[in-house]
């Protein structure tokens, strides 16, 4: 039996196009000025946490909410771990809470031994499709968005790895007067043009 | 993206499945690689083109004529600044058995 007319063997050779670094993306730099009174409500969700107890969004209301969708097997999430974990424990008496909503379509069984890894101080949740549409899709990790204590978006949300400096800032204004007019912009917002069309 | 083998058990791998058909896969040669520092660590990846090799063999019994091969590849790709979800791609790779 012969396969194209001459070796009993076929050498497949498949070329693939990957994701360069950035080479896809574009950067926009989003106008984010939002007064108090244009910020616009935190869809609410009721996400289970690592002990299976229910987390519910609304029940944060009066804390100014940090969250977080990021995967394990998101690099440039890992690298902003370390600060929430250092947020949380600066922060958490004068009203921070930031909350992790992990992507990994393994669950727990990815999530648990990564939050036991790097000792997370804080909430982890497991998000779904649901609550990444409810949050414009998150297409792309990191995705964090800051909520005040009031329930609602204090400002676009942080598209990919952001500045530890730029977080800082916002959450200390959100935490030192909820009435606070944020200013300010976001320089790494970018959107995605796909290379592939991924089917799952 | 990711190697098929990646440094960290967190990492998705790269990997190209293909469906059982009138051809038996040999072997599956994926690139290296190459290393690239992204925060503390260093990471193996693939960037700009690269080539999957898969060697075939056909089975005494297979059939002569034209067939399709079909597999799906397993990739997730990120840049300096985010990743993107996981997703699988459908491959198909028309050949001729004589």
């Amino acid at each position: 039996m012969r396969i194209l007319c001459s070796s009993s063997f076929l050498l497949a050779t498949l070329l693939f196009s990957s994701c360069g670094p950035s080479s896809d993306m574009k950067s926009m730099l989003v106008p984010a000025k939002q007064s108090h009174t244009d910020r616009k409500p935190a869809p609410n969700f009721e996400l289970k946490d690592a002990e299976g107890k229910s987390l519910k969004l609304s029940d944060l209301r009066g804390k100014v909410v940090l969250l977080n969708f990021w995967a394990t097997w998101c690099q440039p999430c890992a690298m902003e771990i370390p600060w929430f974990i250092e947020f949380q424990q600066q922060y958490k008496a004068r009203g921070l809470e930031v909350v992790g909503v992990s992507m990994d379509e393994d669950g727990w069984t990815a999530v648990k031994p990564y939050i036991a890894r790097h000792n997370i101080n804080y909430r982890m949740v497991l998000g779904n499709d649901s609550v990444s549409q409810l949050y414009g899709g998150v297409d792309s990790l990191p995705t964090t968005f800051l909520i005040d204590r009031e329930g609602r978006l204090a400002a676009p949300p942080y598209v990919g790895l952001a500045g530890k400096n730029e977080y800082l800032h916002e959450i200390q204004t959100l935490l030192t007067d909820p009435q606070s007019t944020t200013a300010f912009f976001s320089p790494r917002l970018f959107r995605q043009s796909p290379v592939a069309s991924p089917n799952s | 993206m990711n190697t098929n083998q990646p440094r960290s058990e967190f990492l998705v791998p790269l990997r190209l499945v293909w469906e059982s058909g009138p051809l038996s896969v040999s072997s599956i040669e994926y690139p290296p690689g190459e290393e690239l520092q992204v925060g503390p660590d260093k990471l193996l990846v693939l960037t700009g083109a690269f080539i999957i090799r898969t060697e075939f063999k056909a089975a005494q019994s297979a059939l002569p004529g034209n067939t399709l091969l079909k597999g799906k590849l397993r990739y997730q790709a990120c840049n300096e600044q985010m990743c993107f979800r996981p997703a699988t791609v459908d491959i198909s790779l028309p050949v001729t058995i004589q």
